[in-house]
């Protein structure tokens, strides 16, 4: 019986280090930014409110699950002219889509890091969007997650009416995140 | 017509380079003041590209005109009052320094504003400061006082050569003109 006990804690232990570990970060352990262009010159804003609810293991990567909640409204690109406008109907529209989010599982590795095909939910419309990411292991068991995603605004209305032509503001834009995956921010399964 | 000055002329170069600006400095104003009405849009944000790729292109100009002037002596001008010489001389020099002083203080303002300037799309400029709009208001103040200064150097500017041309009859803007005589 001694043996049998010994045994399965080995087998939970063991069982254990496949289960991907799992954490809830928001903005305050990294940032969420994206880059855009205008008159062909990129710059870069940031969303200051995100809650990400990751679950990642990098020796098993199929069993990740991400499912990231985005504020819209805390789009700012430090000149409040242009965030008023990205709050309103013609971009993010955030009375009616006050939040844009992304799910994805099945994370696979690729090179020296990650991909993970999920899809983005944005102003009222879901399209598959692929992350490309890196995983730095820390000592405590969590780590940094560093990657980015290109997306098509106009994929997702983002930017109608004069916004739709891609002349003075492209049609690319570049999202980009840096989240810390600590121990404090670790969840229970 | 030659192309560097001689001793009574200015040269193609100088000549050309002086009279591009000219065209330019009235684009810019009817660019900014365009723009200054406008919502933010489309329009807008065109207008502003341009008026950005021009004032780049006015500040090239204006090292070339300076490096120009170091190296190749402009014509002596006409006898004078020495007050009349040392007005024009600071007439001069002070449209050279608002012309280094507007671009970069309109790219600075770009910066301030995260509205990175490129070069007619082809090149992106680094920012000079990190993104502030309190510091984008100032900018844009001195930005327009700057704008102000070169209005009122260049009425100084044309009034100048006028007086000269048509009331002292000395010669003094044939220097500048193209088409006017031969030597």
């Amino acid at each position: 019986m001694k043996r049998f006990a010994a045994v399965l804690c080995l087998a939970l232990i063991a069982g254990q280090s496949s289960v991907a570990a799992s954490w809830r970060a928001n903005e305050k352990a990294g940032r969420l930014t994206f880059e855009a262009t205008q008159a062909g010159a990129r710059f870069t804003g940031e969303f200051s409110r995100f809650v990400a609810d990751v679950a990642f293991n990098p020796s098993a990567p199929s069993e990740c699950r991400f499912d990231v909640t985005i504020d819209t409204a805390s789009a700012g690109t430090g000149e409040s002219q242009r965030d008023g406008l990205l709050r309103g109907q013609d971009f993010f529209w955030v009375d009616r889509y006050p939040n844009a989010s992304y799910q994805g599982s099945a994370c696979r590795s690729e090179g020296a890091g990650f991909t993970l095909k999920g899809q983005l939910l944005l102003r009222g419309v879901a399209r598959p969007v692929t992350l490309q990411f890196h995983f730095e292991p820390d000592s405590g068991g969590g780590g940094t997650l560093t990657g980015k995603a290109v997306v098509q605004r106009l994929d997702f209305g983002v930017g109608q009416g004069e916004w739709e032509g891609t002349e003075w503001v492209g049609n690319e834009v570049t999202v980009r995140f840096d989240l810390t995956l600590s121990a404090a921010a670790a969840r229970a399964e | 017509m030659q192309l560097t000055n001689t001793a009574n002329r200015y040269g193609l170069v100088p000549q050309s380079l002086h009279w591009v600006v000219v065209v330019l400095l009235i684009v810019q104003f009817l660019l900014a003041e365009a723009a200054d009405d406008l919502p933010l849009g489309v329009d807008k944000l065109a207008m502003l590209a341009r008026h950005k790729s021009v004032g780049l292109s006015i500040l090239l100009i204006a090292l070339v005109r300076v490096a120009w002037r170091l190296f190749d002596r402009p014509p002596a001008p006409p006898p004078m009052p020495s007050w009349q010489r040392l007005a024009a001389g600071l007439t001069h020099w002070g449209m050279y320094a608002v012309l280094f002083a507007l671009p970069l203080t309109g790219w600075m303002m770009s910066s301030a504003a995260n509205y990175p300037v490129s070069w007619w799309g082809l090149i992106q400029l680094p920012d000079l400061v990190v993104p502030s709009e309190s510091l984008e208001e100032i900018l844009h103040e001195v930005h327009e006082v700057l704008a102000g200064t070169l209005l009122f150097l260049a009425a100084l500017h044309v009034v100048a050569a006028l007086k000269h041309q048509f009331l002292d009859r000395d010669g003094l803007m044939r220097r500048m003109l193209p088409w006017v005589g031969r030597e």
